[in-house]
Order: structure tokens, then C-alpha cells, then sequence
């Protein structure tokens, strides 16, 4: 994953604060985090005082001496497990704390406008849940601690052992400070090479999902093995960049056995030189050798904490793009420009007003409010609606379906029917005019009211990739077994069901794709039906079916109309035949209205659109 | 593959092929270490000679300081330098065997295994490989030379004192270490169970507008909810049965460095070893402790590429698709011939039921009955992607598991519903139908499938990206464009698989035209929607509950079929569209 590095810049008090909130009841791990270096410099200074009184006893030869080291023996150990202990809860909070944010992810996700979805790649929001989310961790894990960990850690290892001997300590500083400074020279385009090396890990990435994708083309036609030729090279270029980074690599490690040889062999040899000349006395030379490590960890990576603050918090701004995203309660007209006339429009005033608005309308109309309040089923009035806020889908659509009736929409692809069909799910909210439905404006629902009466069948159903019981029973969650099967059987699907082995178990595979395209459909249908919601709306497929494939779906839908208010997008003659009224939709108009015969008569663009699909069936 | 051993076999077939960098990096470990002994050597000869005041000449300490430091520091470079070259270049072979080795793989496995699986093998596994490789290997190469160098060394120095030192290394290290086999059981579950939820959650996002438009989010937050919760619990076991591995290497570290010291101060103390043995013993063993201790990482780490490598390798172990010797057909033979061929994808829900027919060379055949028929399975059958549970086919005579599957392929033109573009250019798609075609070759395939006008219209021409799934393109001109693929494959049959899903008037006529195009002069089997196609044909093939059932000419059919005349009758009546 590769992390984009800003440079240095400044950063707020306010973003360290929105930082943290992230992170949901956090206090033990921060407090675990402060603690860990703490624990860390106490056992290696007691460590250290232990190896002194050892190996000063043992020059002097003084018993007593050597027996009180004891004491610091047990405590080093008895430090070194608590720590373990405590990098255990450290972990543990960290994996709590990374699936309360998961949790938190995904339950925004839910709550964000259709609008969102139909904006971003499904992908997109796939890398922020689980990948960026899983980088997260690290951050929590080793991120934080490389900000804290080297300063508590370098800062009190010098003072240690400076304390220990002025002379000898200044010495290994001097040492680990070379050491690290050649080592900093020498990792300086370590990152770049980081970065090539990600580069073409991600263009090795590219082009395998492209192979797997076309794996039958690859198969079928020889020639396609340029693609394998292609990953090949991707992997080649990648090799060959990991092999200059270890060349580097290489470059440092010799560096480090070198100083390590100074620092151990030669230190300890002046040392010794220096404890026989009366200098010093030996154990606090190798006291100060033991600490000497702690200062090198210091100085080599002090470096990186601005680094890895700047990591943590980019990481955390790609969170919070999905987290920052308003959700449903708080999206406006019209991509948020109307918002606050929409907060308003929630109280039941202007809610009244509303009404007032449509009555105002319908009495344009030449009908009788009341009656249409108590009839309609779906009335859309005056309605304006734009994606962007400036160029018009739709401009003025009226349309109205009386409760229990049947309303198709025909029309060019493009010209707004399926944003129609978005509308009255109330996937966005209208701009203009107003949407009433079973007598109410759709403003006075919730959308989970909204849609609790609408059963939607789109166009290519989406399977989930679960037993295809699930898939039903996703029409009305708290279904039993017997609600499935019935209606599985209303859809004519329970005998092609039960002709697999795993009957209502079987799964359907990714994206449902171990079924045809007809059984899929009939899954959707049944999961309208499970619904029972007194509206319909549905997007007829464009695909022809087989004609068994093709009853049974026709049959599943009639079924499924029977009763129900309907609004579909229509492409078959068939089901235009039977609509009570057929719209025609044009350029975000409705162009013209009325029943299959009087539009035949009419000579119209619907008469063009039948007799132009006629043709292309004769051909 | 269930054991570290058959891994390690996999492994070492790679190694073999880099032996000499794989030397020379033990090699240079192996020198590292001894500089280390030698170092502390120097220490303890000079620490006594001090103490016995016969340390005279302190020129030769120096140069022999020297040396050791050019040495140890020459060896150290070698070592990574060495194992990071060999270990690169193996991981390079395992991806390119494995990307070989799928485009090798029966279409059964490719469909089980969602995409998403093999594509997190291939990439975040390996990723995790080559994570090791470049932070652990090394150590991994090196600490065992080091430990050993330093054990003899040590006792050659004082073996009581060396096997004081090594007694909490014994006793611990067992324990440690067979907790590291839960855990690498424990990251491989983990590993999977957190993919499953992966995939699960990029399904729920794909299918939002379901998951809206019937309230379905808070049953699924639920269910993510438990799986998240799922996933902590076992992340959480997993770091338990880390942290207490970690505790026993952690206790056997300490506690040799305290029984050495100790038992060593104790021995100088009662006059058994001399202060230069205890300081050069004292040099090594923080290091040995280092390594002993780090072991416990790395080897943890190494559990965890060794599960990387196990999932990887598991697709080198997936059986290939099954090919023949057999390179040329019969010349009299008919084009295809399918003898009483059943096939099922899965087991009881047969697809295909006993069903024979033949194409004779040179003529068309169109497949029809309702969708679910097993036609395009059909198609997927002599493309030799799956196998017939039960009958023959036979291409051009000879059986199809006697054929070679590449030579066999180099047969067929198969032009599927849903023509895959890759995402190179429209000049690159076009030239996958022939091995080395040349501009011209690509220009006059384009032509001849009704692609040229269009593609010229680009800004690009033929250097215009395809894009994702061919996504910048009409559904018409990437199936023009699949056809001009098709042409220049010149394969003598042509597999064809009507698209059913409906294009504007023109592109339909183009299409349509292309194909025409194509079909002319070959062995035609195609699984028609088409009434134009179906009357066409030289012969119909009916399909019902996966038999062929009737076979005719459409006149023959009209008049004595059964099944025919009413889904002619479907065709013409009822399923026709507006778009």
C-alpha cells in the first residue's frame, strides 16, 4: 500500500484532535503507548546496572558485591515479561479499537444517499473499508510508537550514559551518531526505490486482474499471450528494482556490522586498555556498551516520526473521506444546495404546504384533490431534477398512476426514465415539484418508510453471493422458510430451485453468475413478492430471454403487477400492450400520453419507436 | 499442500536454479560469524595479556583489528546482497509459473475460486513473501551460522559456562516454538477468514441499490458487525499465542545472559576462568542473545510468508487442463461430432443429456431452444474448457482428449455474448487473433469486420485504449472489434454465441454484417437469437432438456417438427423489442 508522503507542513492542534477522535474509547491503548518505551528503558538500565556490579565484583573480587547483583537480575527478568504483558494488551485494544472503526465505516457506508454509490467506484469505497482501514492498524501498531518509542528511548539512554562515565559515553555517542549518519546518507533514495518498487507492484496488479478477466480470450487466440508477456515484464521490472534496493541494502548492512565491530570489540578494547590504566572501572564500560543500542535506535529513527505522524494522518483523511461524506438525515435538494429549505421542509408547516402545493396543481389539472390524495398511487408533479445542479434530466414531468393501475415508460434510453424510477425510491431528492405517494408527498416518509412500500425489480438484478434463500429472503428480512418458498413458487422459480441438489441452499456464486440471466430474474421477482409492498416499480430487462426463460419471467410479472400500483420502464410490446397508460418519455419530458391504440392513432414518436423495433425483429 | 516440508520442496526446486548466489550468501554468513569469534578472540587474548602484563605488541592488535573489521564487513554486504538477489529472482519464477499456470487452469477451478481469491494470492501474499524476504531472510540465513560459531566457540572458551548458558535456551525454546505452529495455523485462518469478509463487504457495496431500496442495512451491519467481531476474536487469539511464544523466547534469552554472567563471575571469582574468557564471553552473548531473541520474530515472520507461500503454491498445484498429442484433424472427417454427450457443472443438475449431432465441414448449424438449454455450455464444450461427464466429441475425427488443446483451439473462431477487450489498445486486441500480424494485417481484419470506419474516427485510430473491460467503446463496436480478432485468427469453424442483448438498429446492422462476414467459407456452429440466422442455416439443431431433439432444415422443421414450430412461433410473436 503505498502512502503518500506530503511534505513537511504544518499540522494543528485541531487535526491531531480530529486525529484521535477517530479512534473510538482509546484511553487504555494511549496509555499503553506512553507506558511501553517507559517499561522498555527500565529494564535495559537495570539490565545494565546488573552487567556492571557483576563484572566489577569479579575484578575486585568482592562476594557480597556479586550476590547483590542477584536483585537486579530478577527485576530485569521479572520487567522483561511484564512488558510482554503489557504489548499484549497494547494488541488487544489495538484490534478492538480496529473493529469498532470498521464497524463505524461500514455503518456510515449504509447511511450515505445512493447518490454517493452511483458517484464512486464500488471499488474505491472497497479500498477505504478494507484496505485503508487494515493500514490503520499499523499506524496504531508501529506508527505511533515510531513517534514516540525513539525520543523516550534515545533521550533517556543518553542521559544513562552519560551519567555512567562522561568520557566513554561521549565516545559511543560520537560512534552511533557517524554510524547513523552514514546510514541516513546511504538510505536517502531507499524511499524513491520504495516507491518505484510499489509503482510496479501496482502495474503488475493491473495487469493480472486484466489477465484473469480474459482468461478465455487468452485460451482461444495465441496471440493474447502477449498479456502473460505482459505481466511477465511488469514482474521483470519490479524484480529489478527490488534488486537495486538491496544492492542499497546491502551497502547498509555493511555499514552497521562495522559500526556493531566498533561499538562491541573496539569501545570495549580502550575500554579495557583504560580501566587497567585506572581510568574507569570496567563494568561501567560494559554497562554503557548494553545501553549503547538504545541511542543508535534513537538516532536512526528519529528521522522518521514526522514521517510517520504525516502517514498516520493522510491515512486517517482517506477514513475520513467516506466518514466526512453527509449522510441521508443530512443530504439537501439538489446535491445539498437546498438544504436548509429541505430541514425546513421537514416541519410540518411547510410539510402542509407542500400538499398545498400539489392540491394547487391538481386543481390545474382539472381533479379533484381529495379524490386524488385517495386514489393515486404514484403522482409526480411539475418535477425538475438534475444530477450535477445545472443541467436538466428531467424538466416539468408529470405523471400520475392510480392506485392499483399500471403505468409504462418507453422512450429513447437517456431520456430519464430510470432516473424516474431513482426518484420515486427516493435514491435523490427532487428539485422541483413534488412527488406524492399513497396519498402523501414523499417528503413526509423517512426513506425507510419510503421504500418499505415499494418493491423495486431493476433491470439486472443484483445476487448477492449467498445461498439463494438469503437472496430472497433480503425482500423482507425477518421472512421464515415458508414465506421464501411461497414466494419462490409465485416467481416460477421453486421448480428450477428444487432441481438443484442444495435445493434453497445452493449458492449463487459471484454476483449470482452460476445462474442463467432468466433465473436471476426470477429471484429478483421473488423477492419483490416477499416484499408485498403495494407498489411496483420495475425496469424491464433490454435482453430477450428464451422463450421458456422468457414466459416464466413474463408470468412472474404479471403475477407480481396483480393488485399492485406499477410503474415500469417497458420494452416489451407486450407489457406496453396491457399498461393502462403508456408515457413517453423524451428529453426529460413526458412527450406524450395515453393508451396503446390512441398513441398508435396519434402518429407520434411512440408509433415511430414500435414500427422502427418492428423492423429490426424482421431482420 | 499441508506441510512446511512440501512447501520447502517447492522452494527448493527455485533454489536449485540460483545455487551459486545461495552458496555465496551462506558462504559470506558463515564469515560474518566467524569475524565475530575472532573479534572477541582478540579481546580475551589481549584483556589477559594485560592482566598477566605480556601484552607487548600493540601494533599487530591493531592491523588485526583491521582485518577482521575489512572482512567482517566485506562478508556482511555479501550476505544480503547474495540472498536478496537469489531470493528476488525465485519470487519473480513463483509469479510467472503461477500467471503461466493459470492461464493453463480448467475453467471448473477459475470459476469456483472468486477472482478476488486468486488475485489476493498473487498479490498481497506474495507481497507478504517478498516482505520477509527483504526484512527476515537475511537473518534467517545468517542467525544459525552465528549461533553455531559462537556455541563452539564458547565452549572451546569454557564448556561448563557455555552449557549453563545454554540450559534456558533448551528448556524454553521447545515451548516457544510450538506455539509458533498454532499461530501460523491461527494467521493462515485469519488470512482467509478476513479475505471472506473482504469479498462479502465489496458484494454488499456492488449491491447497494438492492441493499436500499429494500432496508436491508441493518440486517447487514449485523452480519458484518459479527463477522468484524469474529475476525478481532481470532486476530486476538492469534496475538495470545504470539505474545506467549514471545515470552519464552524472551525468558530464554534473559536467562542465559544472567546464568552466563552469573556462573562466569562465580568461576572468575574462584579462580577457574581468567577476566578475558569472561569479557570475550560477555562480547558474544549479548549478540547471541540478540539472535536468540530475534529468532523468535523472525520466525514468526516466517510462519507467516511460509502460509503466504503456501496459498501461493497452492495454485501451482491445481491441476492442469488436460491436453493430447494429436495436432491434425481427419481430413474427411466431419467438423465436429458430438456422440450421446452429457455434462453437468454440477453434479445432478445435468445441463447437457445425452446429445449428438454432427457439423458437417462447411456448413452452418444453428443451435436453438429456450436459455438454460445448455447451448453456450455447448460452445464451452468443444473449446475444450470443460469435459464431458460422459460420451465423445470428436473435432475433425479425433476425440477431443486425444487432441492437443492448443492445436485444437488453433481450430476454432469462438465469438462468445460478451467479447473481452483488454485494456491495451484496439490495434493489441486485433493482433491477439495471430501471432506476429502485422499493421496491415490488423487494418484489413478491421475492415473486413465493419471496425475500420469507426476506429479510424478516433482521435487515436488504432492506438486508442480499449479500456476497463473494454469500457470506452459501444457494446457494437467491441463486438466488431472481437470479430475482427476473430478474422485474423482464420481458424477454419467458427463458434459463434448470438448476443441477445439488444443494440441500437445501425450497430445491430453492422454486427451483423461483420459476422456475415466471418461466418463465409467456414464450419459454422452458432447459438442463434436471430430469426435471419435461424432461417440461414443449412441445418437447425432444437434443443430441449439438454437432448438435441429435432434437426432439419427451417422449411423440414416447419413441417414435421414439434418443438420448433411453437418457438418459432415465440420468436415471431411475442418477444421483440422496444429500445
Amino acid at each position: 500500500m503505498v502512502i503518500i508522503v506530503m511534505k513537511q507542513e504544518k499540522i494543528t492542534i485541531a487535526e491531531l484532535k480530529r486525529y484521535v477522535s477517530l479512534f473510538e474509547k482509546s484511553g487504555v491503548y494511549w496509555c499503553c503507548l506512553l507506558l511501553l518505551p517507559g517499561i522498555e528503558v527500565l529494564a535495559s538500565a537495570i539490565n545494565a546496572l546488573f552487567y556492571r556490579k557483576i563484572i566489577n565484583a569479579v575484578t575486585i573480587s568482592n562476594h557480597a558485591m556479586f550476590r547483590g547483583a542477584f536483585w537486579l537480575a530478577a527485576a530485569a527478568l521479572a520487567l522483561r515479561l511484564f512488558q510482554r504483558l503489557a504489548v499484549f494488551t497494547f494488541m488487544y485494544h489495538i484490534r478492538q479499537i480496529m473493529a469498532r472503526l470498521r464497524l463505524r465505516v461500514m455503518g456510515h457506508l449504509f447511511r450515505l444517499p445512493m447518490s454517493y454509490f452511483e458517484k464512486h467506484h464500488t471499488a474505491d469505497s472497497v479500498q477505504k473499508l478494507c484496505f485503508n482501514v487494515e493500514d490503520i492498524k499499523t499506524s496504531l501498531a508501529n506508527r505511533h510508537q515510531g513517534i514516540l518509542k525513539p525520543v523516550i528511548m534515545g533521550i533517556s539512554a543518553i542521559v544513562l550514559i552519560l551519567m555512567l562515565d562522561l568520557r566513554i559515553g561521549l565516545m559511543v555517542v560520537a560512534l552511533s551518531l557517524i554510524s547513523v549518519r552514514a546510514n541516513m546518507v546511504l538510505s536517502k533514495p531507499l524511499r524513491s526505490m520504495s516507491v518505484t518498487i510499489q509503482n510496479r507492484f501496482a502495474s503488475c496488479t493491473e495487469s493480472l486482474t486484466d489477465l484473469l478477466a480474459g482468461i478465455d480470450v487468452i485460451k482461444m487466440f495465441p496471440g493474447a499471450r502477449t498479456m502473460t508477456e505482459k505481466y511477465s515484464e511488469a514482474n521483470g521490472g519490479m524484480a529489478s528494482a527490488a534488486m537495486k534496493k538491496f544492492r542499497r541494502m546491502s551497502d547498509i548492512q555493511a555499514v552497521e556490522w562495522a559500526s556493531g565491530f566498533l561499538c562491541n570489540i573496539v569501545i570495549l578494547l580502550i575500554g579495557v586498555f583504560m580501566s587497567f590504566a585506572g581510568m574507569v572501572d570496567f563494568g561501567t564500560v560494559v554497562a554503557i556498551l548494553s545501553l549503547q543500542g538504545m541511542v543508535s535506535f534513537f538516532l536512526s529513527n528519529i528521522g522518521r516520526a514526522w514521517g510517520c505522524l504525516i502517514d498516520s494522518l493522510v491515512l486517517a483523511d482517506r477514513v475520513y473521506e467516506i466518514l466526512d461524506e453527509p449522510v441521508w438525515e443530512e443530504q439537501g435538494l439538489c446535491g445539498g444546495a437546498n438544504l436548509h429549505e429541505e430541514r425546513r421542509g421537514l416541519q410540518p408547516d411547510r410539510e402542509r404546504s407542500h400538499c398545498g402545493n400539489a392540491n394547487l396543481h391538481e386543481e390545474r389539472h382539472g381533479l379533484h384533490s381529495d379524490r386524488e390524495q385517495g386514489l393515486c398511487g404514484i403522482v409526480m408533479r411539475d418535477v425538475d431534477f438534475s444530477y450535477d445542479g445545472s443541467e436538466k434530466v428531467l424538466n416539468g414531468v408529470d405523471i400520475t398512476v392510480g392506485r392499483g393501475k399500471t403505468a409504462a415508460l418507453v422512450g429513447e434510453s437517456g431520456g430519464g426514465k430510470s432516473t424516474i424510477v431513482k426518484l420515486l425510491l427516493g435514491f435523490y431528492p427532487v428539485c422541483r415539484g413534488m412527488i406524492g405517494v399513497l396519498g402523501k408527498p414523499a417528503s413526509a416518509y423517512s426513506p425507510e418508510e419510503l421504500r418499505k412500500n415499494i418493491a423495486y425489480v431493476p433491470q439486472d438484478a443484483y445476487l448477492f453471493a449467498t445461498s439463494i434463500k438469503e437472496n430472497i429472503r433480503y425482500g423482507k428480512p425477518e421472512a421464515d422458510d415458508e414465506e421464501v418458498v411461497a414466494a419462490a413458487k409465485r416467481a416460477y422459480a421453486h421448480e428450477f430451485i428444487m432441481s438443484f441438489p442444495d435445493g434453497y441452499d445452493t449458492m449463487v456464486g459471484e454476483r449470482g453468475e452460476s445462474l442463467s440471466g432468466g433465473q436471476r430474474q426470477r429471484i429478483a421477482i421473488a423477492r419483490a413478492f416477499i416484499r408485498n409492498a403495494p407498489i411496483l416499480l420495475l425496469d424491464e430487462a433490454t435482453s430477450a430471454l428464451d422463450s421458456e426463460s422468457e414466459r416464466l419471467v413474463q408470468k412472474g410479472i404479471e403475477d407480481l403487477m396483480g393488485g399492485r400500483t406499477t410503474l415500469v420502464v417497458a420494452h416489451r410490446l407486450s407489457t406496453i400492450e396491457k399498461a393502462d397508460m403508456i408515457y413517453v418519455i423524451g428529453g426529460g419530458k413526458v412527450c406524450e400520453k395515453g393508451t396503446h391504440d390512441e398513441l398508435m392513432r396519434q402518429k407520434g414518436t411512440y408509433r415511430r419507436l414500435v414500427e422502427l423495433s418492428g423492423r429490426q425483429q424482421n431482420n | 499442500m499441508k506441510t512446511d516440508r512440501e512447501v520447502l520442496i517447492r522452494i527448493l526446486k527455485y533454489v536449485r536454479r540460483h545455487i551459486s548466489l545461495i552458496l555465496s550468501a551462506l558462504a559470506a554468513g558463515a564469515m560474518c560469524a566467524i569475524c565475530g569469534v575472532a573479534g572477541s578472540e582478540l579481546l580475551k587474548r589481549v584483556v589477559d595479556g594485560l592482566e598477566e602484563g605480556t601484552l607487548t605488541d600493540i601494533g599487530s592488535i591493531v592491523l588485526m583489528c583491521a582485518g577482521i573489521l575489512a572482512a567482517g564487513t566485506g562478508s556482511a554486504w555479501l550476505t544480503r546482497y547474495a540472498s536478496g538477489n537469489a531470493a528476488t529472482k525465485i519470487l519473480r519464477e513463483v509469479k510467472d509459473d503461477a500467471v503461466a499456470h493459470i492461464t493453463g487452469m480448467t475453467a471448473e477451478f477459475l470459476e469456483k475460486n472468486h477472482s478476488g481469491e486468486l488475485l489476493s494470492r498473487l498479490t498481497d501474499d506474495v507481497n507478504r513473501i517478498s516482505n520477509f524476504v527483504q526484512d527476515d531472510l537475511i537473518l534467517v540465513i545468517r542467525n544459525p551460522f552465528l549461533l553455531v560459531f559462537y556455541l563452539i566457540y564458547l565452549l572451546y572458551l569454557n564448556p561448563a559456562l557455555c552449557l549453563i548458558s545454554v540450559v534456558p535456551v533448551v528448556l524454553c525454546l521447545p515451548f516457544g516454538a510450538a506455539l509458533t505452529t498454532k499461530f501460523k495455523a491461527g494467521s493462515r485462518a485469519y488470512m482467509q477468514y478476513s479475505a471472506d469478509v473482504i469479498s462479502a463487504s465489496a458484494d454488499m457495496i456492488g449491491g447497494m441499490e438492492v441493499v436500499q431500496s429494500c432496508s436491508l442495512q441493518e440486517t447487514l451491519l449485523e452480519d458484518y458487525r459479527k463477522s468484524v467481531w469474529k475476525m478481532t476474536d481470532m486476530a486476538v487469539n492469534n496475538d495470545k499465542n504470539q505474545s506467549k511464544g514471545y515470552a519464552f523466547f524472551i525468558l530464554s534469552g534473559t536467562l542465559s545472559s544472567i546464568f552466563c554472567l552469573t556462573a562466569g563471575g562465580w568461576f572468575c571469582l574462584q579462580g577457574r576462568m581468567t577476566i578475558g574468557t569472561l569479557i570475550a564471553f560477555f562480547s558474544l552473548l549479548p549478540q547471541m542473545v540478540e539472535v536468540i531473541n530475534d529468532m523468535a520474530g523472525r520466525v514468526f515472520n516466517s510462519k507467516v510468508a511460509m502460509a503466504a507461500a503456501e496459498r501461493v503454491f497452492e495454485i501451482l498445484n491445481t491441476p492442469a487442463e488436460p491436453s493430447g498429442s494429436k495436432t491434425c484433424g481427419a481430413k474427411e472427417a466431419p467438423a465436429i461430432e458430438l456422440r450421446d454427450v452429457s455434462f453437468a457443472y454440477e453434479e445432478g443438475v445435468p445441463v447437457l443429456n445425452g446429445v449428438s449431432f454432427q457439423v458437417p465441414r462447411g456448413k452452418t448449424v444453428a443451435l436453438v431452444g429456450a436459455s438454460g438449454g445448455g447451448k453456450s455450455t455447448l460452445l464451452r464444450l468443444l473449446c475444450g474448457f470443460y469435459r464431458p461427464q460422459k460420451g465423445e466429441i470428436f473435432i475433425e475425427g479425433v476425440p477431443i482428449e486425444d487432441w492437443n488443446l492448443e492445436k485444437m483451439r488453433s481450430r476454432f473462431s469462438y465469438v462468445s455474448q460478451h467479447s473481452y477487450l483488454f485494456p491495451v489498445s484496439v490495434a493489441e486486441n486485433i493482433a491477439m487473433g495471430k501471432d506476429g500480424a502485422d499493421e496491415e494485417a490488423i487494418r484489413l481484419a478491421a475492415g473486413a469486420a465493419n471496425a475500420a470506419g469507426f476506429i479510424e474516427e478516433f482521435p487515436e485510430k488504432y492506438d486508442t485504449m480499449a479500456g476497463e473491460r473494454g469500457s470506452r467503446l459501444s457494446g457494437g463496436q467491441i463486438q466488431r472489434i472481437a470479430i475482427a480478432r476473430a478474422i485474423l485468427k482464420d481458424a477454419p469453424i467458427l463458434l459463434l454465441d448470438e448476443a441477445t442483448s439488444a443494440l441500437d438498429v445501425q450497430a445491430e446492422t453492422d454486427v451483423q454484417k461483420a459476422l456475415d462476414r466471418l461466418a463465409k467459407g467456414r464450419t459454422t456452429l452458432v447459438v442463434a437469437h436471430r430469426l435471419s440466422t435461424i432461417k440461414n442455416a443449412d441445418i437447425i439443431v432444437v434443443m430441449e432438456d439438454g437432448k438435441a431433439v429435432e434437426t432439419g432444415t427451417h422449411d423440414e422443421l416447419l413441417k414435421r417438427g414439434s418443438v420448433y414450430p411453437k418457438l418459432y412461433a415465440a420468436y415471431t410473436g411475442k418477444a421483440w423489442l422496444l429500445s
